[in-house]
């Protein structure tokens, strides 16, 4: 209780990492509601590591142009050259998905490969200094400074905000393509606004609680909320919540047990969903012996 | 009657690869149009191009709408919706999608919106569903849901994509009787494609038959006396 108590004193020297890990768990699973609707969930695994490798070209581009090594200072660098890949990666892909060829998985899984290959390429490269960069790569959330989090809240709020203003259009493309072509929306646009949105949010993820947790929070809570959910309107509220409660008891239990906080999160996720799942088997089979 | 669709000289088709050539057709407002052919003909192609899914390859479409002063509503009735019992999305859920063509982005359902959602309901007989998980009902209630939806905009032309598919006989007979209805009720024209069935006499007067890549029109009188040679052609998989 007394570590709850301190954690939640505004002067804890740890509050940007738990205020940035619960807004990082809150927004996340909205972007992984939609990317479930549209199937895109082996997509959602491979984003991240795109992004963890946007991280490293971005710098990587930074140390041989520019001759210097602020490697603390630059989470803008990063967070840029991370949406600029993975946003761009994402259209593609779509793009060739939509014309219908080859096998999607397939190109998933290459463009998987050679994420996690050029980022360990340009980590081995001798121009980057180690620590610091797999400390932005691992996610930064313990050393995230004021005005990271400041970065980090605008950033997130504009998502919400379009997230929630376009909620009918985005969630109309990923659900039934068909229909809202059939009504005349600009289906393409609407694609690309998801993509752009996507591809900011795994970016800021990755930085904040690298990409483990970035699957994590953009599958867990979604699928969580989906088995809870009698109606479909109180999802993304669901998921918030649940994303919210991940990252701040993750938070709590790896301060008192002195773990890292990432997979900290990530298991208390995947107990949730487990203990759920085994819940809600057991009424199952008990109303079934009931009748 | 007035033409509610003119087709001229149109190709249909999907990566630029035509299906149909050269379709030159006028559909009239009222009347109900089956499209029959077999599978892989271009069915689904023709309804998905009338419906503004697919663009036109050359030629030319001209919709007009039976009221001055608005476009010509379409209402689209897919196959299938694909959903595996991920999505909890209810029926009214599902249904209140229809609305959203006529909403702004960031418009909520007003009151208007939500008597559309009920009476579409009501007119396809499933209000008692509308808390119900769409994935969990029978093929034959989602097909009326997916009518319900395209119904809710209150269309002039209704297209609707093999709406018989995979229902039992029972259900075959009271979606071809519920369309009927509707067709009176609401002022539907209807634009069916699907496989040659002698449950469609019953609401179809016209069909459109795809022979090589056009179409030929005949009255459904006359047609459904070729009832045997059209089906052992379906069975062979023969254009």
């Amino acid at each position: 209780m007394s570590e709850v108590l301190e954690i939640l004193n505004p002067s804890y020297v740890l509050r940007n990492a738990l205020y940035g890990g619960v807004i990082t768990g809150m927004i996340l699973p909205l972007i992984g509601i939609l990317m479930y609707a549209r199937r895109m969930i082996f997509l959602g695994v491979t984003l991240p590591h795109l992004s963890a490798t946007g991280i490293a070209v971005a710098i990587f581009w930074h140390l041989t142009f520019h001759e210097q090594t602020p490697i603390h200072s630059d989470f803008l660098m990063a967070l840029l050259g991370s949406t600029v890949l993975t946003t761009g990666t994402l259209v593609f892909l779509a793009t060739l998905e939509r014309r219908g060829r080859g096998l999607v998985e397939g190109r998933i899984g290459a463009v998987y490969i050679l994420a996690g290959a050029v980022t360990i390429l340009l980590l081995a490269s001798e121009r980057i200094p180690e620590v610091g960069v797999i400390q932005l790569l691992r996610g930064q959330i313990i050393a995230i400074s004021d005005a990271d989090m400041v970065v980090l809240l605008i950033s997130f709020s504009l998502v919400g905000v379009m997230l929630w203003f376009f909620r009918k259009e985005l969630l109309l493309v990923s659900v039934d393509r068909d229909l809202a072509l059939s009504m005349g929306k600009k289906v393409w646009a609407w694609d690309l606004l998801l993509y752009a949105l996507a591809g900011l949010t795994i970016s800021l993820g990755v930085l904040m609680v690298g990409p483990l947790l970035t699957f994590a929070f953009v599958l867990l809570p979604p699928m969580i909320a989906f088995r809870l959910a009698t109606r479909f309107q109180v999802v993304p509220l669901m998921a918030v919540i649940l994303g919210a409660f991940i990252a701040f008891s993750g938070f709590i239990i790896s301060y008192e047990f002195d773990w890292p906080t990432g997979p900290t999160d990530a298991l208390i996720g995947c107990i949730l969903l487990g203990l759920v799942t085994v819940i809600q088997w057991l009424g199952c089979r008990f109303r079934r012996m009931e009748r | 009657m007035p033409n509610l669709i003119s087709l001229h000289q149109v190709s249909i088709g999907y990566l630029r690869k035509a299906v149909l050539r050269n379709v030159t057709l006028n559909i009239a407002s009222g009347e109900s149009v089956a499209i029959l052919g077999s599978n892989g003909s271009g069915k689904t192609t023709f309804l998905k191009t009338i419906a503004g899914i697919f663009p036109v390859l050359s030629g030319e479409i001209r919709f007009t709408s039976p009221e001055a002063g608005r476009p010509l509503r379409i209402g689209y009735v897919p196959q299938r919706m694909s959903m595996d019992g991920v999505l909890p999305l209810t029926v009214a859920e599902v249904v209140e999608m229809g609305t959203y063509g006529s909403l702004k982005p960031w418009q909520s359902l007003n009151v208007q919106e939500r008597e559309s959602v009920d009476w579409s309901l009501n007119s396809v007989d499933i209000a008692n569903l509308r808390h119900k998980l769409y994935w969990e009902l029978s093929g034959g209630q989602q097909q009326r849901v997916l009518i319900a939806r395209a119904m809710v905009s209150h269309p002039d032309l209704l297209v609707l994509d093999e709406p018989l598919a995979s229902l039992d006989r029972n259900s075959v007979r009271s979606m071809v009787s519920l369309l009927g209805k509707l067709k009176v009720s609401a002022g539907l024209t209807l634009l069916w494609a699907d496989h040659f069935l002698p449950a469609l006499q019953e609401v179809v007067k016209e069909v459109l038959l795809i022979e090589g890549a056009g179409l030929v029109r005949y009255q459904a009188d006359d047609i459904w006396g070729k009832n045997e040679e059209l089906m052992i052609r379906e069975e062979s998989g023969q254009p």
